[in-house]
């Protein structure tokens, strides 16, 4: 509620921006409702798919719209391969749909895959749709919701009832639910990452990294832009029940706790948004503005963000800015009001950014919405990164240098979660945290910042509501957010953050706060620490230096532990046969794999 | 939202024209709905012909399930936003045929359940042909209206691998007429013996006419 109040005031403040955004309503025809899916054909036909099971295309001049096709089950996923041939990923399986005959009209309906579990409940989508460069599909499915109670009998695969840990609202009940999904072009259906809620949007980055967003909830403790990849585990249970080798009873909530791979750009709750739809990369090449190759994600409530990713030490992470919507229209726009429910998006040929709408779900509205960009320059964020100290700052016009020179132009407020059985999460250890130091460059674009302190795992709110641009113009989205999953020299966090407060306790104070997570780090740590002396230190010497050319040197090759702790286990558990380093995936537990590697971080991580 | 749209609204129309059309009347070309049937696994096809037959189809089951007469099917209840509850769809007419029991068709030995993967299907004009797998052999089931509309036509071709063996078609408890010209009543089914022929002939009809 305060940061609300605060980008209202931030809001109020400016007046005199240009415009550089329209927003348009696509007009559509009698029957057309409940956009599912958005995507252009390669000669610009716009194609949108419907909850109500159809396929519908338009010419690119804007004019009549044809029914392509009908009778699908909840199609949101769309791969639009040419004005013949589409993939549509729906309830029960990933389709190819094409018109065989050229009459305008689908015919022929192959299945590609379906391998997952189906209820009549309602709640259970699929999620998707992308194609990598190797023709390879990728999506996701949704758990299901307990709000479903007429239960009927019949399921496609067994059904598994029994909750994992603490029973939650939403769950696993046929196979696969929760799970994210490749399919090969032969059919081939491999589940390849787990713990998945509701990822009601599947995004490929320009070099192919997989992204999805997914909902706070039970055990998501805030919503986001996750990173997929193989093993990973994103937080929810349920899913679990499916994995090969899994025993009833055998899991923890601290145990996940450590599995758990936490949003790359977490999007706090209210403050950005409610519900992340679709995650598309602008790759206009400066046709829709200053933003070429971030991200734009709409949301089921009345936005549009804008969030940047870099990947720091081998992990995605980066910011997020409102970019459309509100109760009123930012500055920079002019056109229609930017309408609820847009949770599918798609970038034109002529690189305006469509946005799909859908009703339902407790709000919304059925449309779809051109935006599009007029020249104009907004006063806005254009970039944030972490550096070694602190956040680097670039705008997208240039800045009064003697307000950007203030300390006191910049607030940053620090806060992380709790992961908990419970629908999403408080703020937690939240602080202000003082810039101590800066440095403005000299064209007043860009500015260094220097944090009193910087820790990993901790989301960083920062606020610009003092900063204006050489004409005194305000910034049109002064408060934005910066997930800083781990440092730039890896270090990641490792405290425990699962303990709730006891009755009568608030929230921890920060420093208390700060002084417990150092206990857990250090018992972590030190569990590590007897580990690495047992196995380790005979190559990699009592000072991490590694014997001479042998061993790695972890003080002086700072790329050893700049890698992903899915590299760094790898090499614990398989060994690096080339480098003569063992493997240890037999002869040590996973705890003490787990607290080997936070030892390494913690001693020889750049501190 | 409301569902149906609310008086005066500009979607009352929209609704209206989709539950008109789907209600059987002047039906020119397949309807085709994957969604919640009575009696059928989630995401079964309910498929309506020209002419006012329909069937359920249930690719997880055992293809075709059963099938009636008169109107199409009331979607109302699986169109989204109308709750967090699911309920199947209504059919509009009367049931003249019915399956159960395990998937039907069998390659060779009629008591083992074979292994069947659903590949798709492709629409045509006045028919629907289903296609997938059963032990390995690509199956290619066409389904559509008797020329008199008393019932169902439906064809089975096979792929490489069809032909060289016998193929049973057993229906279970199956209420109404199940017949065909070149299979003979065996086992509580059909029998269609090894030839020169990869396809063969299914009509189902009512018990009473």
């Amino acid at each position: 509620m305060r940061t609300l109040a605060l980008f209202c005031a931030g809001l109020a403040a400016t007046s005199l921006a240009p415009a550089a955004y329209r927003i348009e309503n696509v007009p559509l025809p009698e029957g057309l409702g409940g956009i599912a899916a958005v995507g252009f054909t390669p000669a610009s036909t716009l194609v949108v798919t419907t909850r109500y099971g159809e396929i519908w295309t338009r010419a690119p001049d804007g004019g009549t719209w044809k029914r392509f096709a009908t009778g699908l089950n909840e199609p949101l996923g769309l791969v639009v391969e040419s004005e013949r041939v589409m993939y549509v990923s729906h309830r029960p399986e990933l389709l190819r749909v094409a018109d065989t005959d050229g009459d305008g009209k689908a015919d022929t309906f192959t299945a590609l895959g379906g391998e997952w579990g189906l209820t009549q409940n309602y709640h259970e989508f699929f999620y998707g749709l992308r194609r990598d460069r190797e023709g390879n599909f990728y999506g996701a499915i949704s758990l299901d919701s307990s709000g479903e109670k007429n239960v009927l009998p019949q399921s496609r695969g067994q059904r598994n009832t029994a909750p994992v840990l603490d029973p939650s609202f939403h769950t696993s009940d046929v196979p696969w639910r929760g799970w994210a999904v490749k399919i090969t072009p032969e059919g081939k259906t491999e589940h390849f990452a787990s713990g998945l809620r509701q990822p009601n949007g599947i995004g490929m980055s320009p070099a192919g990294d997989l992204f999805a967003t997914d909902n706070q909830g039970d055990y998501k403790p805030g919503g986001g832009l996750l990173h997929l990849a193989p093993g990973d585990f994103h937080g929810h249970p349920e899913s679990l029940k499916w994995a090969p080798g899994f025993t009833p009873g055998s899991l923890t909530l601290e145990a996940l706790w450590q599995r758990y791979k936490g949003p790359a750009i977490v999007f706090p709750h209210g403050a950005m948004g409610v519900s992340p739809g679709e995650p598309v990369w602008d790759l206009s090449a400066g046709k829709f503005g200053p933003y070429s190759g971030q991200v734009f994600i709409g949301d089921y409530s009345n936005l549009v963000m804008r969030a940047g990713l870099e990947e720091v030490a081998g992990a995605w992470q980066g910011f997020v800015f409102p970019f459309l919507g509100r109760t009123e229209l930012p500055p920079y726009a002019t056109g229609e009001r930017l309408a609820t429910g847009s949770t599918r998006a798609a970038f034109a040929p002529d690189g305006s950014l469509y946005l799909g709408q859908t009703a339902g779900w407790g709000a919304g509205s059925d449309g779809l919405q051109r935006v599009s960009w007029d020249g104009g320059m907004p006063t806005d964020v254009l970039n944030m990164t972490l550096t070694d100290r602190g956040f680097a700052l670039t705008f997208t016009r240039p800045m009064d240098r003697a307000l950007l020179a203030q300390l006191s132009s910049y607030k940053f407020t620090r806060f992380r979660f709790y992961y908990q059985v419970k629908y999403g999460s408080p703020w937690v250890d939240e602080s202000a945290v003082p810039v101590t130091n800066l440095q403005v460059a000299p064209d007043g674009r860009s500015v260094e910042l220097v944090l009193e302190r910087l820790d990993p795992g901790f989301i960083y709110e920062l606020s610009l509501l003092d900063l204006r641009a050489t004409d005194g113009e305000s910034l049109a989205n002064p408060i934005g957010y910066y997930t800083a999953n781990r440092l730039r020299n890896g270090q990641i966090a490792v405290g425990d953050t699962t303990r709730l407060p006891l009755p009568g306790e608030s929230a921890l104070g920060a420093k208390e706060s700060a002084a417990q997570d150092e206990r857990s780090r250090e018992t972590l740590v030190a569990a590590g620490e007897k580990v690495y002396k047992l196995f380790c230190v005979a190559c990699h010497q009592p000072d991490g230096r590694g014997l001479p050319g042998g061993a790695a040197n972890f003080v002086e090759d700072k790329t050893r532990l700049a890698k992903s702790d899915t590299e760094l286990m790898k090499s614990i558990v398989d060994g690096v046969e080339t480098k003569g380093m063992p493997a240890f995936g037999s002869s040590l537990t996973k705890p003490q794999q787990r607290a080997v590697l936070a030892y390494l971080r913690a001693t020889f991580g750049g501190k | 939202m409301p569902f149906p749209p609310a008086p005066g609204s500009p979607r009352l129309l929209a609704f209206l024209l989709v539950a008109l059309s789907l209600s059987g009347h002047a039906r020119s070309e397949v309807q085709l709905a994957r969604t919640v049937l009575p009696d059928a696994l989630p995401s079964s096809f309910a498929v309506g012909l020209p002419g006012g037959l329909s069937f359920c189809y249930d690719p997880t089951r055992g293809g075709l399930s059963y099938a009636w007469k008169g109107g199409f099917a009331d979607l109302s209840s699986v169109r989204p936003n109308v709750g967090k509850f699911v309920y199947p769809i209504k059919l509009l007419g009367e049931r003249f045929y019915r399956e159960s029991g395990d998937f039907p068709l069998r390659r060779g030995d009629p008591k083992r359940v074979p292994s069947v993967h659903f590949k798709g299907y492709r629409l045509e004009d006045a028919a629907i042909e289903f296609h997938y797998t059963v032990d390995g052999v690509q199956v290619h089931e066409r389904i559509q209206a008797r020329p008199d509309g008393t019932g169902l036509v439906r064809r089975f071709r096979f792929d490489e691998g069809g032909a060289d063996a016998r193929w049973w078609y057993l229906p279970g408890t199956a209420e109404g007429n199940i017949s065909s010209p070149t299979g003979r009543q065996e086992g509580g089914g059909l029998l269609f013996e090894p030839g020169s022929s990869r396809e063969f002939t299914l009509e189902i009809t009512p018990s009473r006419p």
